[in-house]
């Protein structure tokens, strides 16, 4: 009896979390990164983190009062918020930081077995919303039905455990990005987030760049603590 | 000055004996203070020459000088006034320089008022 509910207790419990294992994890990261470093295939997953940079420059915008013209995204992975008012130094920072949070964010929802046909409809439900307020020209246009398909093709298919370790791996791949987006910046002088931000602090563009860094990597690693606090759980009810 | 002064007391004695050697000690007094005196001339040439020049040169200097301000003043040739045409003329044809400057001067005059404007109504490019 105690064996039929132990069991039925686990399978119960390891839906709900929806975390992987470890190993599947170590996979997962493994194979996003790996798609980060191809030549071409990386390249729509350089747009998604893009916009969700953009995303977070143009949502702090809207928080602290200020409006959203348009955006820009570019190929090559840069994009561009014009914006009015609204205070600089949150959204100046909001970008880089925003990324890894929204990367965290997806993580989460994508162990949520339940919810992740619903997240991914919301994703895309984003794309769409952001394509329609803040596109203009026709190659963010394009790009951003490029990432809404990304997001909502997914949803054709049956089975939800490829679409979550899907979401994931785009999670991770986001947070990958987010973290080696900001050393693009050391290379730069007096260009990017980094340096209207140590010109409107006086703090050095280098620690705005580790500050990002250290965030993205702890959002990883918030990433693995909770795959590893599932999987402990799981062992432990086993 | 010591052989002037001996020709003058040979002179002055009045003395009706005068011996030949005595005249010949007044001829050649004489001729001493002749060459003396000239030699004393041309002494004061060589020391007084120079300063002599100098204030000659500067003479001439200031009469000209007072000639070109009288000739500026009273009767202004066609050459200064010619200059300054040109002059007024050149000024006028830096027009870039000018027209630089007075932007750079517009551009600081109301700073602060653009910069108003642009926290109002500017557009913010975050990358």
């Amino acid at each position: 009896m105690l064996n039929q509910s132990g069991t039925l207790e686990t399978q119960i419990n390891l839906p709900v979390t929806g975390a992987p294992s470890r190993g599947r994890f170590l996979v997962e990261l493994l194979i996003a990164l790996l798609i980060t470093r191809l030549p071409f295939i990386s390249v729509p997953f350089k747009w998604l983190e893009s916009y969700f940079h953009e995303l977070s420059h143009g949502l702090a915008t809207l928080l602290t009062g200020g409006a959203v013209s348009h955006i820009q995204l570019f190929p090559n992975g840069a994009g561009l918020c014009f914006s009015q008012g609204g205070w600089p130094v949150v959204i100046g920072f909001s970008g880089y930081f925003g990324a890894a949070l929204w990367g965290y964010l997806i993580f989460i929802l994508a162990t949520w077995p339940k919810g992740i046909r619903v997240s991914f409809a919301l994703l895309g439900g984003a794309v769409v919303l952001t394509t329609l307020l803040w596109g203009r020209d026709l190659l963010t246009i394009s790009i951003l039905a490029s990432l809404a398909v990304l997001f909502l093709l997914p949803l054709k298919l049956n089975k939800n455990r490829f679409m979550g370790s899907g979401l994931r791996i785009m999670a991770l791949m986001i947070m990958l990005n987010a973290l080696a987006s900001p050393t693009v910046l050391l290379g730069l002088n007096g260009k990017g987030d980094a340096a209207m931000l140590a010109g409107a602090t006086w703090i050095p563009a280098w620690i705005w760049v580790f500050i990002w860094l250290g965030f993205s990597a702890l959002m990883i690693f918030l990433c693995w603590q909770r795959v590893d606090r599932a999987a402990s759980n799981t062992s432990s009810i086993k | 000055m010591q052989i002037q002064t001996n020709h003058f007391n040979v002179l002055k004695s009045g003395s009706s004996s005068i011996s030949p050697a005595s005249i010949d000690a007044i001829t050649l007094n004489t001729s001493e203070r002749v060459e003396s005196s000239s030699r004393v001339e041309q002494l004061d040439k060589v020391h007084a020459s120079p300063q002599k020049e100098e204030s000659r040169e500067r003479a001439a200097e200031d009469s000209s000088n007072e000639l070109l301000l009288a000739k500026d003043v009273q009767s202004p040739t066609p050459e200064p006034l010619a200059f300054r045409l040109d002059a007024k003329l050149e000024y006028e044809q830096q027009t870039q320089a000018s027209d630089g400057a007075v932007a750079q001067y517009l551009t600081n005059q109301h700073a602060a008022e653009r910069e108003a404007i642009q926290q109002m109504v500017g557009i913010d490019t975050y990358a």
